[in-house]
């Protein structure tokens, strides 16, 4: 697998902006196919984009990106807010990348939200050694 | 530096409960208490060691029956400006032997007017898959599970 894994900021490259964007806005309609209504879709997948924090790793076959992970971290935590990729072999490969470049940093822990009824990435994650620890509960006030 | 009442209610035994609220959950008066909640939670398995550090900011309320403080409710704001602005709950906890009379609905009042008042459509909490009495409970709470939270220990 010829596969390149390159980080960029946020604003720093134009191709893996627009490419983030198109990804979050698939993964709306997929989190809508799903049966979560557009505002519960947001609020999924809704990072801050004024975190400076905020890091794109991309995955790129033959030039062209194939996967990203976006996320923040800090000296204990990796916060994944969105993964997606072509191919799971590609998504399993970003994330042994994002895996070994933190915990080399002496990262303590990644973490990730999904909707509870995105079995499929809820499966790929324990396959690849994450844990369900908490459940999150809303209530319409 | 003071903390204001917010509110005055009566518990389910009739006894007065003193609500106060600080905008900043260090520094207030329950820090302390929020902490050792936290690490008992943690003892638990009912949070991972990494808690304290994930929840230490935020706003609290807290209950006091003569002077002393019996519940919490901690909660974050983040979310508050989102496409579907919610609060979020960081941590509710009730003195045990003062369970039972109503407290932590008390403390649910105060923190759903506060997300009404911040044009929230929602309100939001985090229970451990491990905690399965308080799980059981959130049913009664209408609380409808919408995600889950994943780690992986590097």
């Amino acid at each position: 697998m010829n596969l390149d894994i390159k980080i960029y900021q946020l604003n720093e490259n134009l191709l893996v902006d627009k490419y983030l964007n198109d990804q979050v806005q698939l993964m709306l309609n997929r989190l809508i196919n799903i049966g979560h209504s557009k505002e519960v879709a947001l609020s999924v997948i809704s990072f801050d984009r004024d975190d400076r924090d905020l890091r794109i790793m991309i995955a790129e076959v033959d030039s062209k990106f194939v996967g990203l992970i976006c996320y923040s971290a800090d000296d204990s935590l990796v916060t994944i807010n969105l993964a997606v990729a072509d191919t799971d072999d590609y998504k399993k490969v970003l994330y042994e990348n994002l895996e070994s470049v933190y915990k080399n940093l002496g990262c303590l822990y990644m973490k990730e939200r999904l909707s509870l009824k995105d079995v499929e990435s809820i499966e790929m994650l324990k396959n690849i050694g994450f844990t369900q620890e908490c459940v999150c509960l809303f209530k319409r006030v | 530096m003071t903390f204001p009442i917010v509110g005055k209610s009566f518990d389910d035994t009739n006894t007065e409960v003193s609500i106060y609220y600080s905008r900043t959950l260090i520094c207030s008066p329950v820090y302390t208490f929020f902490l050792r909640q936290i690490a008992d939670l943690i003892d638990k398995n009912f949070s991972l060691p990494i808690a304290a550090k994930e929840n230490s900011d935020g706003e609290v309320f807290w209950a006091e029956i003569d002077n002393r403080v019996v519940g919490i409710l901690c909660y974050d704001t983040k979310y508050k400006d989102d496409p579907a602005p919610f609060l979020s709950v960081r941590l509710t906890a009730v003195v045990e032997e003062f369970r039972g009379r109503g407290i932590k609905g008390i403390l649910y009042k105060h923190f759903e007017q506060k997300a009404k008042d911040l044009n929230c459509i929602a309100i939001g909490t985090i229970v451990s898959v491990h905690h399965k009495l308080r799980l059981g409970s959130t049913k009664k709470d209408n609380l409808v599970p919408m995600t889950t939270i994943m780690y992986k220990k590097l």
